[in-house]
């Protein structure tokens, strides 16, 4: 079901109000009901799938907690590992895998016959739900979690309607104590602030997001040699702030979601595209899975100790020099590059990240602008922005070929001379971007000025008058969003 | 459970946020009052307030067609026709389906034509349209006319502006089935057309909720619908946005003219890319028509004079003649109609206004009496 649906208001609605009218003893098979419902109205046949994956890290994650012997724990450890793995593989990499396969044997020139599959269907949000089951597994095999023993509690930990589809992706440690023992009724704060997040959610999503989706879409479809230098900056921008409407959009609606039953999520989305340095950039983008690389990948692989929260990003600057930090840091970002996607495309996405970060490092231990922060932060700014936006290139342009040819575009200064699309792509695309610096500026003057004053619930007020109405507008279910197909 | 309620109610009043959200919606229901109480006809703001399409008829058949729906009535009323070169098939843009200040006796140039053309043996004209037609979509449409109809030849109404527009809108998709997809797939750019159709297709549309397929699709659009149905039934509002969101889009624009002092004839630049996707179009449709013996009049459409065009005129100069030399290339007519229709026969127009497109009734008249003298003999 889809957060951005008449179907998915009308749902939530009904699924706050019984779990808040309910009897206490009734609440949680409320919530795990709706849970249920939320996904198997998308395709009930896979529901078998999260359910059977769902008992695997529940039945192993007890058996490694029971066990005493450190071999046995990691067999159990690694089988889990391999059954949750191994469904994400045959689901999402399968075709990618006997694609690559057969292109080798290609290059190769061998006689070989080609491996044909049939048509796969990808499960919904099962990237995320994978991931949330292995940091179960792994929480319980590192003694950071103690097992439940409740398989219906478990269930709804992994099948949550707020964070199922697209995240956010949390430990069992957030969430797990909170549907144990909650009342499932919201304070009036909690009403407020979830339909405060939700209206938000739902601008971004189908205001900013959706509007600029066709612009975006007939941009990549228009043949990349008839493009200049300009568009392709604009295009990368322009998808750039789609994504990101897209799934900040979206996060918010699933915050907002969660905390009217009274859950809390960790926030998503810190003003990511007003990092800078790549580093603060991924303490701001999809804040909860940077962590969960940090604390499952990255660190393993370094060999460094891991934390224990969905917050705080890829925060990470350890000995940069390092021969094996940098090659756990190229691998984390193939990793997560392919995490969004079976293609190579995604997995450049990643190098280039890499490659940004390890710059950054460099860069930064011979801190010219150390005695001017304010310059130094404008100037970091100025180079990181144009980095992550070029980034979306290859993220977005479905193919390597492609990426490559739009990306030769922007360092070709011959190519510069013209534009390629409607004057209002450029000027909506620019609109944004300087409404963003805006609003920022807008909200610490605000914070500043007008501080405990009651001129700030005013100002709070028109804005979400004018958010009201553009969303009433602006609404309709058009696009899914970007992340359910990752 | 009631006084619970009312203590949440109560505990609510003292919230701030509260108090914000229902500031926030009461500004958002003044907002969609004021919007919905301005008189604005969003539908022919394209157009301008003095235009009226009308659809010619003649002995009960419309023979000129200004959307799919008309265009399909059109086709099914023209068909039976037993001559093999019955229709003369005239393709443009909204110039053709509309009239500046219509008065009685005003008629479309189609409508003219017909009646220079009037003789037993004579094939008649049918007028096909569509608002800022590009060239891509004269394509398909000429292809799903030849199709479906016994037509002898084509005039081609070329309009420079409207190579500023690209690709197939969607209502025109509709149009696009198994055989007109097949004779476009031998085209260069009617495979540019099915490409691009394709990839959006891909990307998204309507209520495509998984790339890999799923019960979802169904229902999800089954919910959504009843929802939809029920919310307008109950709240008129709902149904009447779209009517909205086009007058506030409207405002939109006059904000981006005062703030970018845009005016009607601030030169609109050529976009190169959609100039050559539309030209290469022109190119197969003319081909097209000289491989299957059809006659084909190229004409560029009659423009105000009067004021300053909104062209680059350098490139507009060289357009005219590229044009000119693929019609004589594929052995169709060219006409230059750029300054047929005298200044008095145009729209009136104040500061923020100017229609350089639509021509009052005798405009009409002198455009079908030009086209006459080539075709009629």
């Amino acid at each position: 079901m889809l957060f951005n649906s008449l179907g998915y208001l009308f749902f939530l609605v009904l699924s706050v109000v019984s779990a808040w009218a309910a009897p206490a003893f009734l609440r949680k098979w409320i919530v795990l009901a709706a849970s249920l419902f939320f996904y198997g109205s998308w395709k009930v046949e896979f529901l078998l799938l999260i359910v059977f994956s769902a008992f695997v890290d529940y039945f192993f994650a007890l058996r490694i907690y029971k066990s005493a012997d450190h071999v046995r724990r990691k067999l159990l450890l690694l089988c889990s590992l391999s059954i949750n793995i191994g469904l994400l593989i045959y689901f999402k990499y399968t075709f990618f895998l006997v694609e690559n396969i057969n292109s080798l044997f290609d290059l190769l020139g061998s006689s070989y016959t080609y491996i044909t599959i049939g048509h796969i269907i990808l499960p919904l949000g099962i990237s995320f739900y994978t991931f949330l089951s292995i940091s179960y597994t792994i929480d319980v095999y590192r003694n950071l979690f103690v097992p439940i023993r409740n398989f219906p509690l478990y269930l709804t930990y992994v099948l949550f309607w707020p964070h199922m589809i697209a995240g956010p992706i949390l430990r069992a440690c957030e969430l797990i104590p909170q549907l144990s023992s909650n009342s499932f009724r919201p304070s009036p704060e909690d009403v407020t602030r979830g339909a405060h997040k939700i209206l938000l959610g739902l601008f971004l999503k189908v205001v900013l997001a959706d509007e600029l989706a066709p612009l975006v879409d007939d941009a990549f479809n228009t043949e990349a040699s008839t493009l200049s230098g300009l568009d392709v900056w604009t295009m990368a921008y322009a998808f750039g702030f789609q994504i990101y409407f897209d799934f900040a959009g979206y996060s918010l609606i699933a915050i907002g979601s969660a905390q009217l039953v009274n859950i809390r999520f960790p926030e998503n989305f810190n003003w990511p595209y007003l990092a800078d340095s790549p580093r603060e950039f991924w303490k701001r983008w999809h804040i909860t899975l940077s962590s969960w690389i940090r604390d499952y990948l990255y660190l393993p692989l370094m060999g460094s100790r891991y934390e224990d929260r969905s917050s705080g990003g890829l925060d990470i600057e350890r000995s940069p020099s390092a021969h094996h930090v940098v090659v756990a840091l190229f691998v984390t970002w193939v990793i997560m590059g392919l995490w969004h996607g079976a293609n190579w495309t995604f997995a450049v996405w990643g190098v280039w990240h890499a490659a940004a970060i390890l710059l950054y490092r460099v860069i930064s231990r011979t801190d010219l602008l150390k005695e001017m922060p304010q310059l130094r932060s404008v100037v970091g700014w100025g180079v990181t922005i144009p980095i992550v936006m070029l980034g979306w290139i290859p993220f977005r342009a479905g193919s390597l070929d492609k990426a490559f040819q739009l990306l030769g575009k922007v360092i070709d200064v011959t190519q510069y001379g013209r534009l390629s699309f409607r004057e209002n792509f450029y000027l909506f695309v620019f609109s944004i971007f300087l409404g963003m610096l805006l609003l920022r500026w807008m909200i610490s003057l605000r914070e500043r000025i007008i501080q405990h004053s009651s001129l700030g619930w005013l100002v709070n007020g028109l804005a979400y008058g004018a958010i009201f109405f553009l969303t009433f507008l602006y609404f309709k279910v058009s696009n899914q969003f970007i992340y359910f197909q990752f | 459970m009631a006084i619970q309620m009312h203590k949440l109610l109560k505990q609510l009043y003292g919230d701030w946020k509260a108090k914000e959200l229902l500031l926030g919606t009461m500004v958002a229901v003044m907002l969609v009052s004021f919007y919905h109480s301005r008189n604005v006809d969003a539908e022919n703001f394209a157009l301008g307030p003095q235009n009226t399409s009308p659809v010619e008829q003649w002995q009960g058949k419309h023979f000129t067609a200004h959307s799919p729906l008309l265009i399909k009535r059109l086709v099914e009323e023209f068909s039976d026709s037993v001559s093999a070169d019955a229709y003369w098939l005239w393709l443009g843009n909204s110039q053709l389906h509309t009239i500046n200040q219509k008065k009685d006796g005003d008629h479309l140039a189609p409508y003219w034509l017909r009646q220079g053309l009037a003789c037993s043996k004579c094939s008649e004209p049918i007028g096909v349209s569509m608002p800022n037609a590009n060239l891509q979509e004269y394509l398909v449409l000429e292809r799903y006319l030849e199709q479906r109809l016994p037509i002898r030849g084509i005039i081609v109404s070329l309009v420079f502006d409207d190579l500023r527009e690209d690709g197939i809108r969607n209502e025109l998709l509709d149009l696009l089935d198994g055989q007109v997809e097949a004779d476009l797939g031998q085209l260069a750019a009617g495979r540019t057309i099915l490409q691009s159709i394709k990839q959006s297709a891909q990307k998204g549309g309507a209520l495509n909720m998984n790339p890999a397929g799923g019960g979802e699709k169904d229902f999800q659009k089954r919910l959504e619908r009843a929802l939809e149905t029920d919310l307008g039934y109950y709240f008129p509002l709902w149904n009447d946005r779209s009517h909205l969101k086009a007058i506030f889009t409207i405002d939109l624009y006059y904000v981006r003219n005062w703030l970018l002092n845009i005016e009607p004839t601030t030169v609109r630049k050529i976009i190169e890319p959609r100039y050559e996707r539309n030209m290469q179009a022109l190119r197969d449709l003319l081909g097209a028509a000289q491989r299957e013996g059809r006659d084909v009049l190229v004409y560029i459409v009659p423009i105000r004079q009067d004021l300053p065009l909104p062209y680059d005129m350098k490139r507009y100069e060289q357009w005219k003649q590229v044009v000119e030399r693929l019609a004589h290339d594929h052995g169709a007519r060219f006409l230059n109609l750029e300054t047929l229709v005298p200044p008095e026969h145009w729209g009136t127009y104040h500061n923020d206004d100017v229609d350089f497109m639509h021509f009052q009734g005798p405009g009409h008249q002198l455009l079908a009496k030009e086209i006459l003298k080539q075709i009629g003999g």
